[in-house]
């Protein structure tokens, strides 16, 4: 069942790009996640579900009710924010229960539910001190505990970690997950960190300049992505795009980067000109071999459990290599890059959309339709 | 956690080179603050006057004794009191009052506003309180005309000790309040919006907003404006003597008008600074007792 539905929702903005028209369903009980790079308009697409910003036209349906139009304390719904949003004058114990306090509940059912709430979020031996005096761990905690005390139908999430060191933003995912599958709040979650999405999320979407731009579950995202604003956005390090030519001859299509050509065995295709495209590889897939396009290595990150290798090609682009650690390749270090069509995207030099990936029959098909035109 | 002596702090030693460094703030400090307080203590106790120009002396507490059984002296404590809570009880929440509104997420046309009400404050003042003082005459004043079109009689504006004060407080609530909205709206807008944004949704309307979120978090910027504008208030002097000069007899006359009444009408200078003294006096007490409730200084460190 679509728990919240967003339909061509719009907001402009005089001086940012805004939200363009956004359609998208939450199914109950769903982790959804809104990833974008800033100023995407993820933010204020989930400040519009909240009712914290007006809609400038389009419907947003939550629990099969128009809320569009709604002040926020009708629509029962949560939020955490970035910087926590904990009122400094109060203990943990009346941070929690402010949004009860409001609510016409008898006091002893307040302080039984601020009680459990803090129990199962770890809380218990901080309920009197006050945010000025915990961590900022423990205060993210208790930003979730006030946001679950009231169970609202709809929790938000503004990039809720982002403020946590590397370690504790880690562990946080975890409990973020447990917790959302314990209480089975339907969630949408806004970040622009990939691995959030990916690690979190049972659907996510992926926004660019106010639009969406793909979505799906984050392994659909990751592994067949549109565009190359997807590919190059989901992945670290980010997927090597290359300069291609695409070309047909005597009824094989070959693929031409730089001075290596490949032939492609599973384009079948009639077009008569070469056409020129752009070639991605996954850092990950790419290997180094006898025969290849010639690169030489140009600087090595260590990362503790892998290595990245940035190549210089004769052209002057740069293809990153994802190996491990005791590899011996040395500075200054002439190899091959060698291509499997099996772990290629070609993209569409113009537009940057997906036109083929092996054994994806749908993109072929349209690509050969425009290759005919 | 190990404990050893290393970790024991030692009593620092005073530094004879800190002190170089601080000379100039001291000797400004002693020049400014220190020496003209001190200068008026000795004054209040000598017969320094117009009289003994020349040739004044040490007469202990005479002049306070003189002060203190002088039937003056009540009347003009009671006149600061009224002057000075009645000023600040108006004046400080009318500017909160209108920082909230000003600070209005959806408000339009703040800038235009803003220049607007920095009008009266950024006037030179005496020529505000001539121009009040005009307003309030008695014959051909507008506020009078006002009255008369509305059918009331004309009042004493400033020439009856019924309404001289209160003309008082009016002109300096109007002449301070954008003041104080200024202040206040810097404070309004050290509130992080999301603190807001956490009541509403969690279904907060305005009012319980302001009472739960806004007053708790600006409770000491409060008490130290308000205790601030107090003082301010005792010590304003320009009000009451461009405008009533402390009259009609004394009953618009507060601590700091009588006490340049006595120095320099009178030209008795010793007495003038017993009252000045005694003002000093009852502000420190108000300064100590204050902050002992409020612990408002602890927005300065």
């Amino acid at each position: 069942m679509e728990k919240l539905v967003l339909q061509d929702v719009v907001k402009v903005f005089k001086k940012n790009v805004g939200v363009l028209g956004i359609n998208l369903e939450v199914r109950e009980g769903e982790f959804f996640v809104i990833l974008g790079p800033s100023g995407c308009g993820k933010t204020t697409s989930l400040r519009m579900i909240a009712g914290l910003e007006t809609v400038d036209s389009g419907h947003i349906f939550l629990d099969e009710r128009e809320i569009t139009n709604f002040p926020p304390k009708l629509r029962n719904i949560s939020m955490v924010f970035q910087n926590y949003a904990l009122y400094p004058f109060m203990t943990v114990r009346e941070n929690i229960i402010f949004p009860l306090k409001i609510l016409k509940m008898p006091k002893s059912e307040m302080e039984e539910k601020t009680e459990q709430i803090a129990k199962t979020m770890g809380l218990s031996d901080l309920l009197d001190r006050r945010p000025g005096e915990i961590s900022g761990g423990q205060k993210q905690r208790v930003a979730l505990a006030r946001a679950l005390v009231r169970e609202p139908s709809l929790f938000l999430m503004d990039e809720p970690l982002s403020n946590l060191d590397a370690k504790l933003r880690g562990h946080m995912r975890v409990e973020l997950k447990r917790l959302q599958k314990e209480f089975n709040t339907t969630t949408v979650y806004v970040t622009h960190d990939q691995i959030e999405a990916t690690t979190l999320a049972d659907r996510a979407c992926l926004m660019n300049n106010g639009r969406i731009v793909q979505m799906g579950n984050p392994n659909d995202l990751y592994d067949l992505p549109v565009d190359t604003f997807t590919a190059t956005f989901l992945g670290d390090p980010a997927m090597n795009i290359l300069p291609g030519e695409l070309y047909v001859e005597k009824g094989n299509t070959y693929l031409k980067i730089e001075d290596y050509t490949i032939k492609m065995n599973d384009i079948k295709t009639e077009m008569e000109h070469p056409r020129d495209v752009k070639v991605g590889i996954r850092p990950e897939e790419v290997q180094l071999g006898d025969d290849g396009i010639p690169v030489e290595l140009n600087l090595v990150q260590n990362l503790g459990k892998s290595i990245y290798e940035y190549f210089k090609t004769k052209n002057g682009e740069t293809i990153i290599r994802q190996d491990v650690v005791n590899s011996r390749h040395v500075l200054g270090d002439r190899s091959m890059v060698s291509v499997d069509e099996k772990s290629l995207y070609l993209f569409e030099t113009n537009t940057g959309g997906l036109i083929y990936r092996y054994g994806k029959k749908k993109y072929q098909e349209e690509y050969l339709q425009n290759a005919i035109n | 956690m190990v404990e050893s002596e290393d970790y024991v702090v030692k009593k620092k030693k005073l530094e004879w080179k800190g002190i170089i460094y601080v000379l100039p703030a001291i000797i400004v400090l002693a020049f400014l603050d220190f020496y003209p307080i001190f200068e008026s203590v000795y004054y209040s106790l000598t017969d320094f006057n117009s009289v003994h120009f020349f040739k004044y002396g040490y007469v202990g507490l005479a002049n306070f004794i003189y002060v203190f059984t002088s039937s003056d002296l009540w009347t003009v404590i009671g006149n600061t009191l009224v002057w000075s809570i009645g000023s600040t009880v108006v004046m400080v929440p009318a500017g909160f009052l209108l920082a909230l509104i000003m600070n209005q997420k959806k408000m339009r046309g703040k800038t235009i506003y803003r220049t607007m009400y920095l009008f009266p404050w950024a006037f030179p003042a005496f020529i505000t309180i001539l121009v009040w003082s005009n307003m309030l005459a008695y014959t051909g004043g507008v506020a009078n005309e006002f009255l008369n079109v509305l059918g009331f009689k004309s009042l004493d504006w400033l020439t009856s000790p019924k309404y001289a004060m209160i003309s008082l407080i009016l002109v300096n609530f109007w002449l301070s309040f954008p003041y104080y909205t200024f202040v206040y709206t810097s404070a309004v807008q050290s509130i992080p919006q999301e603190l807001y944004e956490a009541a509403e949704i969690n279904g907060y309307g305005p009012i319980r907003t302001l009472a739960h979120v806004t007053l708790p978090l600006l409770r000491r910027q409060i008490a130290f404006i308000t205790i601030f504008g107090f003082i301010f208030t005792w010590n304003n002097f320009y009000i009451p003597f461009l405008l009533t000069g402390g009259g009609p007899g004394i009953s618009t006359e507060i601590l700091i008008t009588y006490s340049y009444l006595q120095a320099f009408s009178y030209s008795n200078y010793s007495l003038g600074a017993a009252y000045a003294v005694i003002s000093i006096v009852m502000l420190f007490v108000f300064v100590v007792v204050a902050n002992h409730y409020t612990k408002m200084m602890k927005i300065l460190d």
